[in-house]
């Protein structure tokens, strides 16, 4: 026991000798088994089972010992400050290790150009985490609660540690880790786990038998981040009080069912009314305190399927001081009613009358038989063309500019023909043939006026946006003042939404909503994990040497379907970049017409100042 | 002229138009051989009338691929070649007449003409011209074949360690090699940014890329629309020429390089192209339209929902293939001879092809 305490926080490579040479041998190859885990060191046979067991050993006893153990860990976290990086090192080795059980995990790749941004993968890694934990305890089949426990039951068939113990040992290997990074309080980590844990145990529809282990992989890569673990753990603690219409909206927004900044805040804006119809406030508390704190849980939750655009950030401010302002003497019903009618009424001044007034200001820019430019799809875009169309019977001609992966040109192509109006559908690619014809002007939506009057909006805009001002044609953009932030930015890469890098691997021209809507990310993963695992079963097969020799080929087709960058995650040179959005420079924008006006970009500071009481 | 090598002729012009030869690398090797049977097929009476036939026969090549202009150009560099001959010939022929030699720079207005002194007989029999048309070609076919390394030598010096290069032409071989070879043989660490070229060449972008990183090159596939976004951290941007014109713009066979290159002259960026000599072209662009390829629409907008529900509004597109760049967007020319400006181009051309020979149909 004490010599397996002493090991279990991997400390100083003094201690190994007892314990055999495999326990050099792993810390000898901590570095590089992280790219290249499994194949030369490892490919010992005698050697991995050492190590299993060591491993085994190792966990029951952290597990045994995890009480104690947190003060000598923290004592000699103090002591051996400079011996951290070795610690890291091993205990990383171990986590991953502990991960690979089914999959090669894919190298952690940090690019040096955005490595900073936080990638979709530990946004939705954490997104699951929270929606199974919130499934599993509500017992739905299926989706993430299926996937969840299995990773206890093929942990099992892996000869390995007993089902309740299979996550909490990989929880605590990451979990000192994060304790070796920073003074976060290990328990809450190792609790995060065990929460995750139990549920899973708890619930009897999860032991499917001979699925993987997602959710725990996915975990453990986002626990290494301390924040994001916490903020996990938050959620998960808090997940009675998320209520269903925030959950549906975010699995939307996820899955870009719902894109667009106004979109996404008015549908924000509906579920919220929801939310505080269905609100009670609890006893002892009063309405006007308790709703905020409650609508953070529901944000927090939000927050986890994407960014929070500007649009929902500026809603959510008003609405909070909106709460603040009721009077502690109105009745709850009262109060909740006139929350929801104040809601509706914001939804409707700041976007739909804002439109209206937006649309008849840039109006006059469209005359009979001129050639509009626009790039995406934007709502009051889309609008402004059918009103000057349809209500004024201009006759025009819209040029839609579209881009990978997203394709929202094709939804506002659609909108517009279906109208009647005449429309030329280009990418972006095609953007020096298109400027060689008469374009009168380049109309553009926005993400965000930013306050030092740069557009964030969708990616490509930027260089749609110069292209129009080398050749002097004029740029206007339409954007409600809800949009204008008091940020400042003056580079699209030091902030930004990093978007999935797979939708780039698939060459085609359908949006990845379409593409995710037959196939899952959850199934797509499980799939992945149930190949490699029958292919290391059936080449463990081989090699002992009685295995039936006739294992079928792994489907040959998916094989050759595959896209050539199927498998740049395990690549360590190849990288996919994919953002959301980029900055347009306020020297190309000739004007932004909101509903205050049409003012030049320099002015967005000042209107923020003059109606920010009014906001 | 015997009908074998009309078959000849034929085919290779199906197999343009088929698009079953493309890419002026392949183009270009092919024209020289399917020259080479061409020339000791051909009969002629008097040099010229070889000329002439060339020129029907590049007429006819270009009409079978209009923007495929290498075609053109390697006929013209082996007219070039035998009016060089000739011009040397009737120089010695008429070594006491004292007569004007042909014109071919402004140098030469100024100049006495020098009188060389005739050492070869005056007469070239017939055989002999063919064979020396033929070595000619050989060399060509040799200077193509040899073109990247060429390039490489001087472009190498062009980039520094741990720089970050972002290319929007995949398909370009040279492009490849030279990064490549930048970083085996000379061991440059740096990182490219591939830019996709959706729709028409994503597929060589990810095989680019991947060739790329299996190299030990730190690569990254970005999609057209983040080119702006990422442009300030560019140090170089390199493209590859399918077709250099007197003016020193460019056609290049990806969509989407214009704007690149645009946003590189917004941020300040260098922009260098790397041709091949056989890349440059006499003609002119007054028409950037004509020379700019336009594909099929299947590919940016496979099928819209409204199809099936019958909506017959009209819906336009456009898919083009290739891309014009202005000269004013291109810093430098790496040809396999050196490093020019794009206004010194006109020079280089006129150095490899003759003013008669840029419009093959007139007589």
């Amino acid at each position: 026991m004490s010599e397996q305490n002493s090991q279990a926080p991997p400390s100083s490579p003094k201690e190994v000798p007892s314990s055999g040479s495999s326990g050099s041998s792993t810390s000898a190859t901590t570095t590089s088994s992280a790219t290249t885990e499994g194949k030369a060191p490892l490919s010992n046979k005698e050697l991995k089972e050492l190590k299993k067991k060591e491993k085994a050993a190792k966990r029951s006893a952290k597990k045994e010992a995890s009480g104690i153990s947190i003060e000598k860990q923290q004592q000699q976290a103090q002591q051996k400050r400079e011996k951290k990086q070795v610690q890291r090192d091993q205990q990383q080795n171990g986590g991953s290790k502990k991960g690979k059980v089914a999959v090669p995990a894919p190298v952690a790749k940090r690019s040096t150009l955005y490595g900073h941004l936080e990638t979709t993968e530990e946004r939705r890694a954490s997104l699951l985490a929270v929606t199974s934990a919130i499934s599993s305890s509500q017992a739905s089949k299926i989706t993430a609660a299926g996937l969840m426990l299995p990773s206890v039951a093929s942990v099992l068939s892996g000869s390995h540690v007993p089902t309740n113990s299979a996550i909490a040992p990989a929880m605590s290997a990451s979990t000192s880790q994060t304790h070796g990074l920073s003074s976060a309080p290990e328990p809450s980590v190792t609790e995060t786990a065990q929460l995750l844990a139990s549920m899973s145990v708890d619930d009897e529809f999860s032991l499917v038998p001979g699925t993987s282990s997602v959710i725990p992989q996915s975990l453990l890569k986002t626990l290494s981040f301390p924040q994001l673990s916490s903020s996990v753990k938050e959620l998960i603690t808090n997940r009675d009080l998320l209520h269903p219409a925030i959950a549906q909206l975010t699995s939307d927004i996820a899955g870009y069912k719902i894109v667009g900044s106004i979109p996404r805040c008015l549908a924000m804006l509906e579920a919220f009314q929801v939310a505080i119809t269905d609100y009670k406030t609890p006893e002892g508390t009063t309405l006007c305190r308790n709703l905020t704190s409650y609508l953070s849980h529901q944000i927090d939750f939000l927050k986890k399927a994407r960014p929070l655009s500007v649009t929902m950030g500026n809603a959510i401010r008003w609405l909070k001081q909106e709460i603040s302002l009721i009077d502690l003497a109105t009745p709850e019903a009262e109060a909740k009613e006139d929350l929801c009618e104040k809601i509706a009424q914001f939804a409707r001044e700041k976007i739909e009358l804002a439109d209206q007034l937006i649309i008849e200001n840039a109006s006059q820019h469209i005359s009979n038989g001129s050639t509009i430019l626009t790039y995406g799809c934007s709502k009051v875009l889309c609008d402004f063309f059918l009103y000057n169309a349809t209500e004024l019977g201009k006759d025009f001609q819209v040029i839609v500019v579209d881009s990978r992966p997203l394709f929202e040109g094709r939804k506002m192509t659609d909108i517009l023909r279906n109208h009647g109006l005449k429309v030329m559908y280009v990418l972006i690619t095609s953007l020096g043939t298109v400027f060689n014809m008469h374009i009168d002007y380049v109309f553009l939506g926005a993400h965000s006026i930013l306050s030092n009057g740069f557009l964030y909006s969708r990616v490509g805009t930027a260089m749609l946006a110069m292209s129009a001002k080398r050749r002097n044609i004029p740029v206007l953009v339409c954007c409600e003042s809800l949009k204008f932030s008091q940020r400042v930015q003056l580079d699209s890469v030091t902030s930004n939404e990093l978007a999935d890098p797979n939708d780039l691997v698939v060459i085609d021209s359908n949006n990845p909503v379409k593409r995710r809507s037959n196939k899952g990310f959850l199934l797509q993963q499980f799939i992945k994990e149930r190949e490699i695992e029958i292919a290391n079963s059936t080449q463990d097969q081989k090699k002992s040497g009685k295995g039936p020799a006739s294992s079928p080929p792994v489907s040959k087709t998916f094989e050759e379907n595959k896209p050539i960058l199927a498998d740049w995650q395990t690549s360590p040179k190849l990288n996919i970049f994919n953002i959301m959005y980029d900055l347009t420079p306020p020297e190309y924008i000739k004007k932004v017409i909101t509903e205050f006006g049409a003012l030049p970009p320099s002015s967005v500071p000042v209107i923020l100042r003059e109606y920010k009481g009014s906001a | 002229m015997s009908s074998d090598i009309n078959v000849t002729v034929a085919s290779f012009i199906d197999r343009l138009k088929r698009r079953q030869i493309y890419g002026s690398y392949q183009v270009s090797l092919e024209t020289l051989q399917l020259l080479k049977r061409f020339v000791s097929a051909a009969r002629w009476t008097n040099i010229n009338d070889l000329i002439s036939q060339l020129r029907a026969l590049g007429s006819r090549l270009a009409k079978a691929q209009p923007t495929e202009f290498t075609c053109g150009n390697i006929i013209r560099r082996v007219l070039a070649l035998i009016r060089d001959e000739v011009e040397e010939e009737i120089a010695s022929a008429m070594v006491q007449n004292n007569a004007e030699p042909m014109i071919s720079s402004m140098f030469s207005l100024l100049q006495k003409p020098v009188a060389t002194p005739s050492q070869r007989s005056v007469e070239h029999p017939k055989a002999d011209i063919r064979q020396v048309i033929i070595q000619g070609i050989k060399d060509l076919i040799d200077e193509i074949a040899n073109i990247d390394d060429g390039i490489q030598q001087i472009a190498i010096d062009l980039i520094h360690d741990r720089e970050i290069l972002l290319t929007p032409t995949p398909d370009s071989k040279t492009v490849l090699k030279f990064l490549i070879k930048a970083r085996e043989r000379n061991n440059r660490d740096f990182t490219v940014l591939v830019s996709e070229g959706f729709p028409n060449n994503t597929h060589v972008a990810h095989q680019f890329a991947k060739k790329l990183s299996e190299h030990g090159i730190e690569t990254t596939v970005i999609p057209d629309t983040a080119v702006f976004a990422l442009m300030s951290r560019v140090g170089k941007v390199i493209i590859g020429a399918k077709t250099v014109f007197t003016n020193g713009g460019t056609i290049s066979s990806t969509a989407g390089v214009s704007s690149v290159c645009e946003c590189a002259r917004e941020f300040k960026t260098p922009v260098f192209a790397v041709a091949g000599l056989y890349k440059l072209s006499p003609l002119y662009p007054f028409d950037i339209e004509k020379f700019v390829e336009v594909g099929g629409s299947q590919r940016v907008l496979p099928t819209m929902e409204n199809d099936r529900v019958g909506n017959h509004n009209r819906l336009d597109t456009v898919n083009p293939i290739a891309d014009y760049v202005p000269p004013e967007n291109i810093d430098i020319y790496i040809t396999n001879i050196g490093g020019f400006a794009p206004s010194f181009i006109y020079r280089v051309v006129w150095d490899n092809y003759k003013q008669q020979d840029v419009n093959l149909e007139a007589n």
